[in-house]
Protein backbone atom coordinates (compact mmCIF):
# COMPACT_ATOMS: atom_id res chain seq x y z
CA UNK A 1 0.00 0.00 0.00
CA UNK A 2 1.28 3.66 -1.01
CA UNK A 3 2.32 5.61 1.77
CA UNK A 4 -0.60 8.28 0.40
CA UNK A 5 -3.23 5.76 0.77
CA UNK A 6 -2.37 5.08 4.26
CA UNK A 7 -2.60 8.85 5.07
CA UNK A 8 -5.97 8.14 3.44
CA UNK A 9 -7.07 5.77 5.50
CA UNK A 10 -5.72 7.45 8.33
CA UNK A 11 -7.82 10.62 7.84
CA UNK A 12 -10.60 9.25 6.91
CA UNK A 13 -10.55 6.83 10.25
CA UNK A 14 -9.63 10.12 12.24
CA UNK A 15 -12.56 11.77 10.72
CA UNK A 16 -14.96 8.57 11.37
CA UNK A 17 -13.50 8.79 14.82
CA UNK A 18 -14.16 12.41 15.16
CA UNK A 19 -18.06 12.57 13.44
CA UNK A 20 -19.29 9.39 15.29
CA UNK A 21 -21.65 10.06 18.21
CA UNK A 22 -19.43 10.09 20.81
CA UNK A 23 -20.69 11.15 24.54
CA UNK A 24 -18.64 14.90 25.57
CA UNK A 25 -18.45 15.20 29.55
CA UNK A 26 -20.15 18.37 31.03
CA UNK A 27 -20.68 19.55 34.13
CA UNK A 28 -24.34 20.15 35.00
CA UNK A 29 -23.68 22.93 38.52
CA UNK A 30 -21.50 25.65 38.01
CA UNK A 31 -21.62 29.03 40.39
CA UNK A 32 -23.20 28.20 43.76
CA UNK A 33 -22.48 31.60 45.34
CA UNK A 34 -26.74 32.20 44.78
CA UNK A 35 -27.28 29.31 47.14
CA UNK A 36 -25.72 30.83 49.87
CA UNK A 37 -28.74 32.75 51.73
CA UNK A 38 -29.40 31.18 55.32
CA UNK A 39 -33.75 32.04 55.75
CA UNK A 40 -34.30 34.07 58.08
CA UNK A 41 -36.08 31.25 60.34
CA UNK A 42 -34.47 28.19 59.26
CA UNK A 43 -36.25 24.96 60.64
CA UNK A 44 -34.91 24.28 63.73
CA UNK A 45 -33.99 20.47 63.00
CA UNK A 46 -30.78 18.64 61.61
CA UNK A 47 -31.47 16.60 58.33
CA UNK A 48 -29.50 13.84 56.82
CA UNK A 49 -28.81 14.07 52.94
CA UNK A 50 -28.32 10.31 51.87
CA UNK A 51 -26.59 10.06 48.74
CA UNK A 52 -24.44 6.95 47.98
CA UNK A 53 -21.42 6.52 46.31
CA UNK A 54 -23.10 4.38 43.81
CA UNK A 55 -25.03 7.58 42.98
CA UNK A 56 -22.27 9.66 42.85
CA UNK A 57 -20.09 7.44 40.48
CA UNK A 58 -23.68 6.94 38.45
CA UNK A 59 -23.10 8.46 34.88
CA UNK A 60 -25.96 9.62 32.49
CA UNK A 61 -26.05 10.34 28.93
CA UNK A 62 -28.45 12.27 26.72
CA UNK A 63 -28.99 13.66 23.47
CA UNK A 64 -26.79 17.01 22.76
CA UNK A 65 -26.65 18.83 19.02
CA UNK A 66 -25.71 17.55 15.94
CA UNK A 67 -26.34 14.13 16.48
CA UNK A 68 -23.77 13.89 19.37
CA UNK A 69 -24.28 12.98 23.28
CA UNK A 70 -23.81 14.75 26.43
CA UNK A 71 -22.50 12.72 29.72
CA UNK A 72 -22.24 14.15 33.35
CA UNK A 73 -22.52 13.16 36.61
CA UNK A 74 -26.16 14.07 38.61
CA UNK A 75 -25.86 13.24 41.71
CA UNK A 76 -22.39 14.31 42.26
CA UNK A 77 -22.33 17.21 40.57
CA UNK A 78 -25.97 18.40 42.55
CA UNK A 79 -24.53 16.90 45.65
CA UNK A 80 -23.81 20.01 46.39
CA UNK A 81 -26.40 22.64 45.64
CA UNK A 82 -28.65 20.45 47.43
CA UNK A 83 -26.38 20.70 50.53
CA UNK A 84 -26.29 24.15 50.61
CA UNK A 85 -30.35 24.45 49.55
CA UNK A 86 -31.11 21.82 53.09
CA UNK A 87 -28.68 24.16 54.88
CA UNK A 88 -30.84 27.24 53.99
CA UNK A 89 -33.33 25.56 55.23
CA UNK A 90 -32.28 23.55 58.00
CA UNK A 91 -30.13 24.36 61.34
CA UNK A 92 -27.73 21.72 60.26
CA UNK A 93 -27.65 19.09 57.59
CA UNK A 94 -25.43 16.09 57.60
CA UNK A 95 -24.19 14.28 54.18
CA UNK A 96 -24.38 10.53 54.86
CA UNK A 97 -23.51 7.46 52.27
CA UNK A 98 -26.26 4.99 53.59
CA UNK A 99 -29.76 5.14 55.47
CA UNK A 100 -28.57 5.70 58.88
CA UNK A 101 -29.16 3.16 61.32
CA UNK A 102 -31.25 4.01 64.63
CA UNK A 103 -28.08 4.60 66.49
CA UNK A 104 -26.61 7.05 63.90
CA UNK A 105 -29.71 8.55 63.74
CA UNK A 106 -29.60 9.41 67.63
CA UNK A 107 -26.14 10.00 67.86
CA UNK A 108 -26.28 12.61 65.33
CA UNK A 109 -29.53 13.99 66.39
CA UNK A 110 -31.53 13.76 62.88
CA UNK A 111 -34.80 14.51 62.14
CA UNK A 112 -35.39 13.67 59.02
CA UNK A 113 -33.93 12.13 56.47
CA UNK A 114 -34.00 13.73 52.86
CA UNK A 115 -33.46 10.96 49.78
CA UNK A 116 -33.11 13.03 46.71
CA UNK A 117 -34.44 11.81 42.89
CA UNK A 118 -32.49 13.81 39.87
CA UNK A 119 -33.84 12.52 36.54
CA UNK A 120 -32.49 15.27 33.28
CA UNK A 121 -33.46 15.72 29.82
CA UNK A 122 -31.26 17.43 27.00
CA UNK A 123 -31.80 19.01 23.72
CA UNK A 124 -30.30 21.02 21.03
CA UNK A 125 -31.81 21.71 17.45
CA UNK A 126 -28.05 22.75 15.98
CA UNK A 127 -26.55 19.90 13.61
CA UNK A 128 -23.50 21.45 13.84
CA UNK A 129 -22.80 22.08 17.47
CA UNK A 130 -22.97 19.28 20.24
CA UNK A 131 -23.56 21.49 23.72
CA UNK A 132 -27.50 21.02 24.87
CA UNK A 133 -29.12 24.58 24.61
CA UNK A 134 -32.03 23.17 26.69
CA UNK A 135 -31.70 21.40 29.22
CA UNK A 136 -34.15 19.97 32.41
CA UNK A 137 -33.43 18.70 35.77
CA UNK A 138 -36.66 17.48 37.89
CA UNK A 139 -35.37 17.09 41.38
CA UNK A 140 -37.90 14.86 44.00
CA UNK A 141 -37.18 15.06 47.79
CA UNK A 142 -38.80 12.03 49.84
CA UNK A 143 -38.11 13.24 53.59
CA UNK A 144 -38.61 11.02 56.24
CA UNK A 145 -38.50 10.56 59.71
CA UNK A 146 -35.54 8.26 61.17
CA UNK A 147 -37.65 5.49 61.11
CA UNK A 148 -38.39 5.62 57.83
CA UNK A 149 -41.99 7.24 57.94
CA UNK A 150 -42.82 9.46 54.91
CA UNK A 151 -43.15 13.00 56.04
CA UNK A 152 -43.34 14.77 52.09
CA UNK A 153 -42.19 14.46 48.93
CA UNK A 154 -41.75 17.06 47.34
CA UNK A 155 -40.58 17.37 43.36
CA UNK A 156 -39.49 20.27 41.14
CA UNK A 157 -38.54 20.67 37.60
CA UNK A 158 -36.11 23.38 36.98
CA UNK A 159 -35.12 24.39 33.09
CA UNK A 160 -32.38 26.03 31.71
CA UNK A 161 -31.20 27.39 27.89
CA UNK A 162 -28.50 28.62 26.54
CA UNK A 163 -27.55 30.20 23.19
CA UNK A 164 -23.90 28.82 21.18
CA UNK A 165 -23.21 32.57 22.09
CA UNK A 166 -23.32 32.32 25.27
CA UNK A 167 -21.32 28.90 26.32
CA UNK A 168 -17.79 30.30 25.68
CA UNK A 169 -16.05 27.81 27.73
CA UNK A 170 -18.76 26.22 29.61
CA UNK A 171 -20.49 23.73 27.61
CA UNK A 172 -22.78 22.99 30.48
CA UNK A 173 -24.30 26.30 30.73
CA UNK A 174 -27.63 25.46 30.15
CA UNK A 175 -27.69 22.70 32.36
CA UNK A 176 -26.30 24.82 35.31
CA UNK A 177 -29.19 27.10 34.99
CA UNK A 178 -30.94 24.26 35.06
CA UNK A 179 -29.96 22.68 38.41
CA UNK A 180 -29.98 26.18 39.94
CA UNK A 181 -33.38 26.98 38.47
CA UNK A 182 -34.52 23.50 40.29
CA UNK A 183 -32.36 23.96 43.49
CA UNK A 184 -34.56 27.00 44.16
CA UNK A 185 -37.40 25.81 43.56
CA UNK A 186 -36.55 22.82 46.19
CA UNK A 187 -36.19 25.61 49.04
CA UNK A 188 -39.03 27.42 48.05
CA UNK A 189 -41.16 24.16 48.38
CA UNK A 190 -39.76 23.16 51.50
CA UNK A 191 -39.77 26.51 52.85
CA UNK A 192 -43.50 26.39 52.19
CA UNK A 193 -43.98 23.14 53.99
CA UNK A 194 -46.72 22.98 57.09
CA UNK A 195 -45.34 19.19 57.23
CA UNK A 196 -41.48 20.16 57.49
CA UNK A 197 -41.63 22.48 60.50
CA UNK A 198 -44.22 19.99 62.61
CA UNK B 1 1.59 19.31 -4.09
CA UNK B 2 -2.04 19.23 -5.54
CA UNK B 3 -4.61 21.31 -3.66
CA UNK B 4 -6.65 18.15 -1.83
CA UNK B 5 -3.29 16.93 -0.94
CA UNK B 6 -1.91 20.25 0.85
CA UNK B 7 -5.31 20.07 2.94
CA UNK B 8 -4.95 16.77 3.87
CA UNK B 9 -1.67 17.57 4.97
CA UNK B 10 -2.72 20.62 6.93
CA UNK B 11 -5.62 19.98 8.52
CA UNK B 12 -4.24 17.49 10.85
CA UNK B 13 -1.29 20.20 11.46
CA UNK B 14 -4.16 22.58 12.79
CA UNK B 15 -5.63 20.59 14.62
CA UNK B 16 -2.06 19.06 16.88
CA UNK B 17 -1.61 23.21 17.23
CA UNK B 18 -1.82 24.00 20.69
CA UNK B 19 -4.80 25.46 21.98
CA UNK B 20 -5.51 27.05 25.63
CA UNK B 21 -8.19 25.71 27.49
CA UNK B 22 -9.78 26.15 31.00
CA UNK B 23 -9.62 23.68 33.97
CA UNK B 24 -13.17 23.82 35.24
CA UNK B 25 -14.15 26.00 38.02
CA UNK B 26 -13.53 24.01 41.41
CA UNK B 27 -16.57 23.16 43.32
CA UNK B 28 -16.00 22.51 46.78
CA UNK B 29 -16.53 18.84 48.14
CA UNK B 30 -19.23 18.30 50.46
CA UNK B 31 -17.28 16.17 52.36
CA UNK B 32 -14.50 18.87 52.76
CA UNK B 33 -17.00 21.15 54.54
CA UNK B 34 -18.24 18.50 56.44
CA UNK B 35 -14.91 17.88 57.47
CA UNK B 36 -14.48 21.43 58.63
CA UNK B 37 -17.54 21.99 59.70
CA UNK B 38 -17.02 19.16 62.18
CA UNK B 39 -14.00 21.20 63.76
CA UNK B 40 -15.54 24.16 64.32
CA UNK B 41 -15.59 26.40 66.39
CA UNK B 42 -12.59 27.23 63.47
CA UNK B 43 -11.88 30.97 62.54
CA UNK B 44 -9.28 31.36 59.98
CA UNK B 45 -7.83 33.55 56.84
CA UNK B 46 -6.72 33.13 53.90
CA UNK B 47 -2.93 34.03 53.33
CA UNK B 48 -0.45 33.98 50.41
CA UNK B 49 -0.50 31.38 47.91
CA UNK B 50 1.65 30.72 45.72
CA UNK B 51 3.63 29.06 42.68
CA UNK B 52 7.45 27.22 42.89
CA UNK B 53 7.78 27.20 39.40
CA UNK B 54 10.06 24.39 37.62
CA UNK B 55 9.81 21.04 37.25
CA UNK B 56 6.51 19.18 37.19
CA UNK B 57 4.82 22.49 37.95
CA UNK B 58 4.58 24.66 35.38
CA UNK B 59 2.09 27.31 34.07
CA UNK B 60 -0.10 27.02 31.95
CA UNK B 61 -0.28 23.75 32.57
CA UNK B 62 0.54 21.48 29.29
CA UNK B 63 -2.16 19.22 28.70
CA UNK B 64 -1.06 16.98 25.11
CA UNK B 65 -1.01 19.70 22.55
CA UNK B 66 -2.85 22.31 24.64
CA UNK B 67 -2.09 24.42 27.21
CA UNK B 68 -4.46 24.63 30.52
CA UNK B 69 -5.11 27.93 32.45
CA UNK B 70 -6.67 28.20 35.72
CA UNK B 71 -10.37 30.19 35.48
CA UNK B 72 -9.23 32.20 38.17
CA UNK B 73 -5.85 34.51 38.60
CA UNK B 74 -2.64 34.00 36.84
CA UNK B 75 -1.93 30.57 38.01
CA UNK B 76 -2.92 27.12 39.82
CA UNK B 77 -1.71 28.51 42.98
CA UNK B 78 -4.57 30.97 42.71
CA UNK B 79 -7.01 28.08 42.01
CA UNK B 80 -5.70 26.35 45.19
CA UNK B 81 -6.66 29.58 47.48
CA UNK B 82 -9.66 30.15 45.43
CA UNK B 83 -10.57 26.28 46.46
CA UNK B 84 -9.83 26.72 49.87
CA UNK B 85 -11.27 30.20 50.35
CA UNK B 86 -14.94 28.28 49.30
CA UNK B 87 -14.41 25.26 51.22
CA UNK B 88 -13.86 27.63 54.33
CA UNK B 89 -16.73 29.76 53.27
CA UNK B 90 -19.08 27.21 53.10
CA UNK B 91 -18.14 26.05 56.13
CA UNK B 92 -18.61 29.08 57.89
CA UNK B 93 -14.96 29.26 59.09
CA UNK B 94 -13.66 32.08 57.11
CA UNK B 95 -12.92 35.41 59.22
CA UNK B 96 -10.66 37.85 57.71
CA UNK B 97 -10.05 38.94 61.43
CA UNK B 98 -9.09 35.64 62.30
CA UNK B 99 -4.98 35.36 63.94
CA UNK B 100 -4.88 31.78 62.16
CA UNK B 101 -3.93 32.57 58.65
CA UNK B 102 -3.73 29.31 56.13
CA UNK B 103 -1.40 29.91 53.32
CA UNK B 104 0.48 27.66 50.82
CA UNK B 105 2.99 27.07 47.80
CA UNK B 106 1.78 24.99 44.81
CA UNK B 107 5.07 22.84 44.53
CA UNK B 108 3.76 20.13 42.08
CA UNK B 109 0.87 20.39 39.52
CA UNK B 110 0.72 17.91 36.26
CA UNK B 111 -1.59 16.73 34.21
CA UNK B 112 -0.96 13.44 32.29
CA UNK B 113 -3.26 12.40 29.35
CA UNK B 114 -2.44 8.99 28.33
CA UNK B 115 -4.37 7.17 25.81
CA UNK B 116 -6.18 4.75 28.47
CA UNK B 117 -5.54 6.72 31.90
CA UNK B 118 -5.42 10.14 32.76
CA UNK B 119 -3.13 11.05 35.92
CA UNK B 120 -3.06 14.15 37.83
CA UNK B 121 -0.69 14.64 40.64
CA UNK B 122 -0.76 17.97 42.58
CA UNK B 123 1.82 18.83 45.97
CA UNK B 124 1.35 21.80 47.82
CA UNK B 125 3.16 23.12 51.40
CA UNK B 126 0.72 24.28 53.50
CA UNK B 127 1.66 26.59 56.22
CA UNK B 128 -0.63 27.64 58.99
CA UNK B 129 0.19 30.71 61.46
CA UNK B 130 -1.08 32.00 64.74
CA UNK B 131 -0.31 35.60 64.95
CA UNK B 132 2.59 35.65 63.21
CA UNK B 133 3.95 31.77 64.66
CA UNK B 134 4.21 28.89 62.24
CA UNK B 135 1.53 26.04 63.89
CA UNK B 136 1.77 23.56 60.78
CA UNK B 137 4.02 23.42 58.41
CA UNK B 138 3.47 20.38 55.78
CA UNK B 139 3.37 19.20 52.24
CA UNK B 140 0.97 16.79 51.05
CA UNK B 141 0.74 15.10 47.94
CA UNK B 142 -1.88 13.36 45.64
CA UNK B 143 -2.51 11.53 42.86
CA UNK B 144 -5.80 10.53 40.68
CA UNK B 145 -6.50 8.76 38.05
CA UNK B 146 -9.13 8.48 35.17
CA UNK B 147 -10.28 7.32 32.04
CA UNK B 148 -8.93 8.85 29.55
CA UNK B 149 -9.69 8.14 25.87
CA UNK B 150 -7.60 8.25 22.37
CA UNK B 151 -9.34 11.35 20.85
CA UNK B 152 -8.01 14.76 22.50
CA UNK B 153 -11.48 16.29 22.09
CA UNK B 154 -12.45 13.65 25.15
CA UNK B 155 -9.58 13.03 26.73
CA UNK B 156 -8.31 16.98 27.04
CA UNK B 157 -12.18 18.41 28.32
CA UNK B 158 -12.39 15.09 30.62
CA UNK B 159 -8.90 16.19 32.12
CA UNK B 160 -10.10 20.04 32.61
CA UNK B 161 -13.15 18.27 34.37
CA UNK B 162 -10.84 15.74 36.60
CA UNK B 163 -8.34 18.76 37.60
CA UNK B 164 -10.67 20.33 40.52
CA UNK B 165 -11.61 16.25 41.79
CA UNK B 166 -7.60 16.35 42.09
CA UNK B 167 -7.82 19.93 44.19
CA UNK B 168 -10.55 18.00 46.43
CA UNK B 169 -8.36 15.35 47.58
CA UNK B 170 -5.43 17.43 48.02
CA UNK B 171 -7.50 19.41 50.56
CA UNK B 172 -9.30 16.29 52.03
CA UNK B 173 -6.02 15.10 52.85
CA UNK B 174 -4.98 17.99 54.70
CA UNK B 175 -8.21 18.39 56.77
CA UNK B 176 -7.99 15.51 57.72
CA UNK B 177 -4.86 15.76 59.11
CA UNK B 178 -5.17 15.80 62.93
CA UNK B 179 -2.52 18.10 63.08
CA UNK B 180 -4.08 20.50 60.43
CA UNK B 181 -7.03 21.04 62.35
CA UNK B 182 -4.85 21.06 65.86
CA UNK B 183 -3.36 24.05 64.65
CA UNK B 184 -6.30 25.83 62.83
CA UNK B 185 -8.82 26.01 66.07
Amino acid sequence: MKISNVLRAACAAGMIALLSGCAHDITISGDNAALVSKTASPINKTVGLIITDEERSKEVVSPGGGGDKVAYKPYHDLELPIYLQLSNVFKDVIKLNSVPDTATSQTKNLSYIVTPTITTTSSSPSLLTWPPTDFTVTLECTVTDPSGKLITKKAVTGSGHAEFSEFKRNFGLAAQRATLDAVQKMQSAMQESAELRQ
Amino acid sequence: MTHPRRLAFLAPLTMLAACSVVATPYSPSVENIQTLKNASPVHARIGDFRSLDGGDNHYPLQVRANVMRSPVGSSFADYLSNAVTQELTFAGTLSPSASVELGGILLQNNVDVGVGTGVGTISARFVVKRDGAVRYDQVKTVRSEWDSSFAAAIAVPRATQQYPLVVQKLLGSLYSDPAFISAIR
